[in-house]
């Protein structure tokens, strides 16, 4: 129990020093990107940067206080600080405060807290908790279905904010259930639908219709010759028909325009990039601009001079290219993927299945914010506005993610006492 | 060791969609900074450096005397940006700002303002117009006003400087002189748009900071090129007594609205226009071009067109006996009326004209013309008066003159027309066919540009344009001329008789809408010329509506009258108002003198050197009085006369 005493015991170093780093790093490219010559000092509380600072300051205290707690107690806490966090979600939508056009804040005096920030790790912990338990089966439905019931959850509790990008996130969590015993054709029936869904936007919705249909046939015919496959293979073919034809009369009929649009530039059937693709086309003008080696750190001149909206938030990432080129932007890239490989090497090395799953539910959640951020900066997703992890100005955000990494951190320093 | 292998594979399959979507994005990344790179860079430097213009000044536009009649000038119109100022700042401010405002002059009191504002902040308007127009100097008080005193991006103050096209001698012959913006373009400023706004230049800038950019020096750059200068035909003294002549009478007589103009008989310039129509508070201002646009039946002062077809064919003379029995006369179910409502009995035509008698008129025309109504419309068209005169100034009125074969031509429109009904002309038109009697029958376009200069010299000089060179024979001339100063002396207009100087010119009288029951509206007009016997300047005043009279004899013609008397007193007789005076620096060479003495003909001398021009007429052997020194201003005998064996040859220098 001497352990116990010492706060920094067995934690484990590489991954705080990388989130350190991005942390920092963050900082000061939200200088670069708010830069202006009236307010230089890095320091200044007044300015996005100086507030960044105080939030990094603040994460520390969570850190702390996250050590000293007793590494049992969030397995203890997962479903109470789950149903919390719920009711969080449910408060905002009811007495939250409207700030460009989401209902996502609580505001106390100068201060705000976005709760679908927190959500987050308490999804996690609750995942973790809810397969922990002895014989557990996620071939089960009965078990299956309550999974995707902690999963969907606040994913539907968020979207009518609205906020579809955060709502996203909880999706990625369907990796942990794989990990976890799901079987493999949930995420190839994921894809499917996934692919589906962007090519019933993208082709004529007959010419799908028929593709479908000879496909079908071409399965069958090659085959077993048996009535329950041909059934099958009919069934499937009719859910993708269903499928294709529900997804072209909601992009139709239920979608407003602005989605219209925002998707229909994204698969290249419209250009316009003066208007909807305006912050994707003066992110990848920033990013290119920056060349092998960039501009040089506060010399970006898209990023200095307003070009690119959302800039120290979202759109973070075209700082780093520009003024750091692809060098820097090759660099940061490096550091998110050294952290998520030393985070799954963390999960796999767990004893228990409660910070295994937590583990997994941890890189998930930072992997989708890593890649659909860089992805929507870049132009290869669409912009769904959800901030890259540790870097991106933002209290609540780096607070929720630094819930959710030191969590990890902490059950794995004391995953020899769990036994 | 079956679910051990299970596991380690599955996680390994979470691996590989980790490592395909960063090498995803890595590839697109380097695609990014490598393929679409240099076009990406392209682009961004395109943001950075933009390519400015740099506005031309537009010119100035003068007097024909040298003064600046509208000229431009910055002025600066703010807004205010209430949300970008500190929250603590705002309120604790906004009722001090408030009071400050309040002393803009003509808007909002204290109290307005500060609610104004905080309505404009809770709403997010980041435009809030505050005022505009101002000047450098008001712009510099406000400036120091609470909040904006917090300075350029803490105070919200917009400040947008904008060109200011400013009249400083006020607001005569504004309609004349025009205006111009985006769509519309009126007056002088829009018919010589081209000349006075010359061409932007352009300039290469980067930005510097939010808002800011900094030229580049770059051998690209193209200089702007100012705006040419114009000098108007408008004389600024000739306008001030047109203008307040008309005002007095306007006021006097309370009428709806009205217009005097000046035009110089031999050149056709028009050295005033004054357009003046009555607001709701019954002040006046230059409300429409009426001279030029208001197209209406002209009354009486349209005889002297009839007149001279009866002279012109040969049907009348000015002593031709007209009987006017008792004022009335019934023309096919129709009554003609005498303004005087008893008729002038049995006289000549020359006193139905003085004394406008349209029974007269109307039954020497039917007497003549009723069997060949062509005939007497021919004549009409033959003086040129049925076409615009395409003035450089946009919105002219159409002239009608309505022939027999037209489908609104009845069987009374003869009589009619020849007193001035049934026919329409602007001022305008009545004016230049006046001035052509006055003119020795040459009708004349007006004008109301003189020369188009650069630095004070001239690029382009606007030379008079001869719609006609005879109206008429020089018989018929001299009778209309000869009616037109009876009309003054014993006719209508006999008030002026002793004037300064012998005016000659009709009126006119009449009734607006008469076809309308019970409507007694007039337009009261007065035509012609002075002085009589060596025409200077031609005019006509019309005025509409007046309250109080409506005779042209009582309503227009004292304001024609006082016109010309101040003009006549003010203008110099031995030496005109020299035509050139504005470019006397420039010396016109004399050898574009093409003169053979042997013709006997006295050449233009006007804007040669003065020493010149006495040498070749000295070495043509004659004798030349001269009076001062420099360029010929003023020559007797004028240019083209016939010179006698010993002929008195006077030129005025200056």
């Amino acid at each position: 129990m001497r352990q116990n005493d010492r706060l920094f015991y067995n934690v484990d170093w590489i991954s705080i020093l990388l989130f350190f780093l991005l942390a920092f790093l963050g900082w000061a490219n939200i200088y670069a990107a708010v830069y202006d010559e009236n307010h230089a000092s890095i320091f200044d509380l007044s300015q996005r940067y100086g507030k960044q600072l105080l939030w990094i300051g603040t994460s520390v205290l969570i850190i702390i206080f996250l050590f000293i707690l007793d590494g049992n107690l969030f397995q203890t806490l997962a479903y109470p600080i789950y149903i919390l966090s719920m009711l969080s979600l449910l408060g905002v939508l009811l007495f939250g405060k409207e700030i460009a056009g989401a209902r996502s804040w609580f505001v106390f005096g100068g201060f705000s807290l976005q709760p679908s920030e927190f959500a987050k790790f308490a999804t996690a912990l609750a995942l973790g908790a809810f397969l922990n338990k002895q014989g557990r089966d996620l071939s089960r439905w009965k078990d299956k279905i309550m999974a995707f019931i902690i999963i969907g959850l606040p994913a539907i509790l968020i979207i009518p904010q609205p906020d579809p990008g955060s709502a996203l996130v909880y999706f990625s969590l369907i990796l942990v259930l794989y990990r976890e015993g799901l079987s493999g054709s949930y995420i190839f029936l994921g894809i499917s639908v996934a692919v589906l869904f962007i090519l019933s936007l993208l082709i004529p919705t007959l010419y799908l219709q028929i593709g479908l249909a000879l496909i079908a046939l071409l399965i069958a015919y090659l085959g077993r010759r048996s009535k329950g496959f041909w059934i099958r293979v009919l069934a499937i073919l009719s859910m993708a028909l269903l499928l294709v034809n529900s997804v072209d009369y909601a992009f139709n009929n239920i979608l407003e325009d602005r989605h219209r649009n925002r998707i229909n530039i994204l698969l290249g059937k419209a250009h316009d990039p003066k208007g909807i693709g305006y912050n994707t086309t003066q992110s990848m003008i920033a990013i290119g601009s920056g060349g092998f080696s960039g501009k040089g750190y506060l010399n970006g001149t898209q990023t200095k001079f307003d070009f690119v909206p959302e800039q120290s938030t979202d759109f973070i990432f075209c700082t780093v290219g520009e003024e750091w080129g692809f060098l820097g932007s090759s660099l940061l890239i490096l550091l998110f993927v050294l952290l998520f490989f030393r985070i799954v090497q963390l999960a796999e090395r767990q004893k228990n299945r409660f910070a295994r799953a937590y583990g997994y539910a941890v890189v998930s959640i930072l992997f989708f914010h890593f890649t659909i951020n860089i992805a929507m900066t870049i132009g290869l997703a669409p912009v769904i506005g959800i901030p890259l992890p540790f870097f991106s100005y933002g209290g609540s955000s780096l607070w929720g993610f630094t819930f959710l990494l030191f969590i990890l951190i902490k059950l794995d320093s004391f995953r020899w006492q769990t036994l | 060791m079956q679910t051990q292998k299970s596991i380690l594979s599955r996680a390994f399959v979470v691996y590989i969609p980790l490592g395909v979507l960063a090498f995803l994005i890595l590839s697109k990344l380097f695609s990014i900074q490598f393929i679409e790179g240099p076009e990406l860079r392209a682009r961004a430097q395109e943001e950075v450096v933009k390519e400015m213009s740099i506005k031309a000044e537009r010119g100035n536009i003068y007097s024909a005397d040298g003064k600046l009649l509208a000229t431009s000038m910055p002025v600066y119109d703010l807004h205010f940006d209430p949300v970008t100022v500190d929250e603590e700042l705002f309120f604790n401010e906004v009722e001090a700002l408030g009071q400050s405002l309040a002393q803009i002059p003509g808007k909002l009191s204290a109290a307005e303002w500060k609610n104004q504002l905080i309505k404009a902040r809770n709403q997010g308007n980041r435009y809030f117009s505050l005022a505009s127009d101002l000047s450098y100097n008001e712009l510099q008080d406000i400036k120091d006003y609470p909040i904006f005193n917090a300075g350029r991006y803490k105070g919200g103050l917009i400040i947008e400087q904008e060109n200011f096209r400013k009249m400083p001698l006020g607001k005569i012959a504004e309609r004349t002189i025009g205006r111009e913006r985006n769509s519309f373009a009126t007056g002088l400023e829009g018919a010589y748009s081209s000349y006075l706004s010359g061409r932007d230049g352009k300039r290469l800038k980067q930005k510097i900071s939010k808002g800011n950019w900094k030229p580049l020096n770059d051998l690209n750059e193209i200089e702007p090129v100012n705006g040419y200068d114009l000098v108007s035909t408008i004389d600024s003294r000739m306008q001030d007594i047109t203008h307040h002549a008309l005002l007095e009478m306007l006021e006097r007589q309370e009428a709806d609205h009205g217009c005097a103009v000046v035009m110089d008989v031999k050149t056709g310039a028009i050295r005033a226009i004054a357009n003046l129509g009555r607001t709701d508070k019954g002040t006046y201002f230059e409300k429409r071009n009426y001279a030029v646009w208001e197209s209406t039946e002209p009354g009486s002062t349209f005889k002297l067109a009839s007149v001279l077809a009866l002279f012109e064919d040969g049907y009348a003379d000015t002593n031709t006996p007209v009987d006017t029995e008792n004022g009335i006369y019934e023309y096919r179910g129709s009554k003609i009326r005498d303004s005087n409502g008893k008729g002038y009995g049995k006289t000549s035509l020359q006193v139905a004209f003085e004394k406008s008698s349209n029974v007269g008129i109307a039954k020497t025309v039917i007497d003549h013309y009723e069997q060949q109504p062509e005939r007497f419309i021919d004549r009409l068209y033959s003086i040129g008066l049925h076409n615009r005169l395409n003035i450089d100034i946009k919105g002219e009125g159409k002239p009608k003159i309505p022939k027999p074969a037209d489908p609104d031509w009845s069987g009374i429109s003869l009589p009619w027309i020849s007193f001035g009904y049934q026919v329409s002309f602007t001022p305008l038109q009545i004016l230049s066919f006046y001035n052509a009697i006055a003119n020795d029958g040459v009708l004349i376009k007006p004008r109301f540009l003189e020369s188009i200069q650069e630095h004070g010299q001239a690029v382009e000089t606007i030379e008079p344009e001869v719609l006609n060179p005879a109206i008429c024979s020089p018989n018929t001339l001299k009778k209309l001329q000869n009616l037109l100063e009876g009309v003054v002396s014993d006719g209508t207009a006999w008030r002026g008789a002793d004037a300064v100087c012998q005016l000659a010119g009709k009126t006119g009288t009449c009734q607006l809408n008469y076809w309308k029951q019970g409507t007694k509206e007039y337009q009261a007009s007065f035509a012609g010329y002075f002085p009589a016997d060596k025409p200077q300047y031609s005019c006509i005043v019309v005025i509409n509506k007046p309250q109080k009279a409506y005779y042209g004899s009582t309503v227009a013609f004292p304001v024609f009258e006082k016109i010309a008397e101040s003009i006549y007193r003010n203008t110099p007789q031995s030496a005109p108002t020299p035509e050139k005076k504005l470019y006397a620096l420039l010396d016109d060479k004399a050898e574009g003198l093409n003169w053979n003495p042997s013709q006997k003909v006295m050449p233009k001398l006007i804007g040669l050197n003065g020493s010149e021009a006495i040498s070749i007429l000295e070495n043509a052997g004659y004798t030349v009085k001269a009076k001062g020194l420099g360029k010929v201003v003023w020559q007797f005998p004028s240019a083209e006369t016939k010179l006698n064996d010993n002929p008195l040859i006077e030129l005025q220098l200056q």
